[in-house]
């Protein structure tokens, strides 16, 4: 069942069309992967479904639901989450602090409950740090709890946001190239990650250049170029496409 | 929550210190001027949950403070109500003020605050010196009546010092809550990335507009006690220079704590009165060591002190492993 469906989206920036109807369906359970040279619009895709751009034409759904731009944070409260190719760190937080941030949705003390620290906002405290806490031994980020986010290396960054959109639980997960600027192991490890997390139940989108990962991980893989939609199938399928080779392989193969 | 309690513990320690000071200080000129600091530092706390805390910068927080001092100040003497009501249905009408100023404003992207506020503060400035027959112009509003505790009225400099120290440290003590708390932490997010912030489900213009009504409703706070302490107030205490000044005192203390607006109030606060003695050259006096704290020390004087206990300590540290 798509637990989200696009319909048509377009996407003009100043008569620059970034989008040009992109229609897809995204599976309950699988893991999309994103593919496509720079500027083909995947980030752009991101942002549309996330809320952080409106669409100039087209429709979103989720789980059968009309969402064509719902604001950010409703989409997060939903269940849909992000992270950014920029990563969008809180730099000057501890690494427990971003990922705890992440729990906000779950949380349910108020403004004034928080001024005067009701008994209720001390156990609500513990148990958004122990689930933080959990997440983070799960990517392996939990013996740096204390660091300031700012003083981690570049891979263990990528590692903070990824468990800080995943503490709350979404049910639909965009990555937006998370094995950027990693090393080969470190983008070993960054799959072997979003494996366990499709494995938890998440639906995944995942937006990547490395070709390895994507055709190793992903069920299903869409391709776009210049704001349009030129393949999407299965990693064995895209692979012998000529449309896709020729237009993002480029001419060397 | 280790942090929680830290913070609640420092209080502690200056809630002592600042309650034994009047057994050490009987001079009412100094006695003044320690009221006018915790006036200042409850501003100041206020605008550091909102500039150091929040990313969020106003230059508006003097008409605030006017809004508290005038509007307390004119109920009670034409209303004859009591000055702790007056001080209170100040407060609202300065929150439901802000909210009108802040939903606008912080709904758009960008510094459209920093705009807002300063214009709103000139046309306060203005209409208090303006309107004469209700506020009495330029030569100021005498015959503000002090509060009264059940029958003791609170006149001297010395009653006076326990009610506004007890109403600054409370504010510092709700201030700290915050600060740790589930909402302290979508406060910091926002001023760390506020797209960031967006995309985990926090309403982010809310909390803006939250945090600024409360630093305006400190502020007003701060003014009506300021109207009842001093019984007479004038529109030169509340200009644009003294919004500018409460800025000051957030950025010298140490933007990103609030005890550098407990600090930042305490320096600033009485360094005009130490310079007085340098007459016309005082003013560039206070801007160099104004400039010289801000090239010297960019974290304010809380991070100078935090960088020396953290050296102190590594110091014997390295002490204790030579022997």
């Amino acid at each position: 069942m798509a637990i989200l469906e696009v319909k048509g989206l377009v996407k003009n920036y100043n008569g620059v069309r970034a989008l040009k109807g992109i229609s897809f369906d995204l599976e309950e359970g699988e893991i999309l992967g994103v593919i496509g040279p720079n500027g083909a619009g995947k980030t752009t895709l991101v942002n549309l479904i996330s809320g952080i751009d409106k669409p100039t034409s087209g429709e979103i759904f989720f789980r059968g639901e009309r969402v064509t731009g719902t604001p950010p944070y409703r989409m997060a409260q939903k269940g849909v989450a992000r992270t950014f190719q920029h990563i969008q760190i809180f730099p000057e937080m501890t690494v427990l602090e971003n990922v705890k941030a992440g729990l906000h949705t779950k949380g349910r003390s108020g403004f004034l409950a928080c001024l005067l620290h009701l008994p209720g906002v001390t156990k609500e405290e513990d148990r958004t740090t122990h689930r933080a806490l959990e997440v983070m031994e799960l990517v392996g980020i939990r013996d740096k709890r204390e660091w300031p986010a700012a003083a981690l290396p570049y891979g263990d960054r990528k590692k903070v946001v990824i468990a800080r959109a995943l503490v709350s639980q979404p049910q639909v997960l965009m990555l937006d190239e998370p094995a950027g600027g990693l090393n080969e192991q470190e983008t070993e490890e960054m799959g072997e990650l979003i494996q366990k997390l499709k494995e938890m139940g998440i639906t995944i989108m995942l937006i990547e250049h490395d070709m390895d990962l994507i055709m190793g991980i992903c069920h299903r893989i869409l391709v776009l170029h210049h704001g349009e939609r030129i393949a999407l199938g299965p990693p064995h399928r895209i692979q012998e496409d000529p449309q896709v080779v020729q237009a993002y392989l480029g001419e060397g193969f | 929550m280790k942090a929680l309690k830290l913070n609640r513990m420092v209080l502690l320690l200056v809630s002592i210190g600042v309650y034994s000071l009047p057994f050490v200080i009987k001079n009412p000129y100094y006695l003044n001027v320690l009221n006018i600091v915790a006036l200042n530092a409850l501003v100041v706390t206020g605008l550091t949950l909102l500039i150091g805390y929040t990313g969020q910068i106003s230059l508006g927080h003097g008409a605030f403070y006017a809004m508290g001092a005038y509007i307390s100040g004119l109920m009670a003497i034409h209303l004859g109500w009591s000055p702790w009501l007056t001080t209170l249905v100040a407060m609202v009408i300065t929150a439901v003020v802000a909210t009108l100023l802040g939903i606008p404003t912080l709904r758009l992207k960008g510094h459209y605050l920093v705009m807002a506020t300063l214009g709103f503060n000139l046309i306060v400035f203005i209409l208090l010196v303006q309107l004469d027959n209700i506020t009495g112009g330029p030569s100021g509003l005498p015959g503000i009546p002090p509060y009264t505790l059940t029958k003791t009225v609170l006149a001297t400099d010395l009653q006076c010092y326990w009610l506004i120290w007890s109403v600054t440290l409370a504010g510092l003590f709700l201030s700290i809550n915050l600060i740790h708390s589930r909402i302290g932490r979508a406060l910091m997010a926002i001023r760390e990335s506020e797209v960031a912030a967006n995309c985990l489900g926090i309403e982010t213009w809310k909390y803006k507009t939250k945090i600024f009504v409360l630093s305006a409703v400190m502020a007003s706070l701060a003014g009506s006690l300021y109207a009842h302490y001093m019984t007479f107030i004038s529109p030169k205490t509340f200009d644009i220079f003294y919004s500018i000044e409460v800025v000051a005192m957030v950025i010298i203390g140490g933007m990103g704590s609030l005890w550098g607006a407990l600090l930042g109030a305490a320096f600033l606060t009485p360094l005009p009165h130490l310079l007085h003695f340098f007459d016309e050259y005082k003013d560039i006096i206070y801007g160099a060591i104004f400039m010289g704290v801000l090239i010297y020390s960019p974290d304010g004087l809380v991070g100078e002190l935090t960088r020396l206990y953290r050296k102190r300590r590594l110091e014997s540290k390295l002490q204790e492993m030579e022997k």
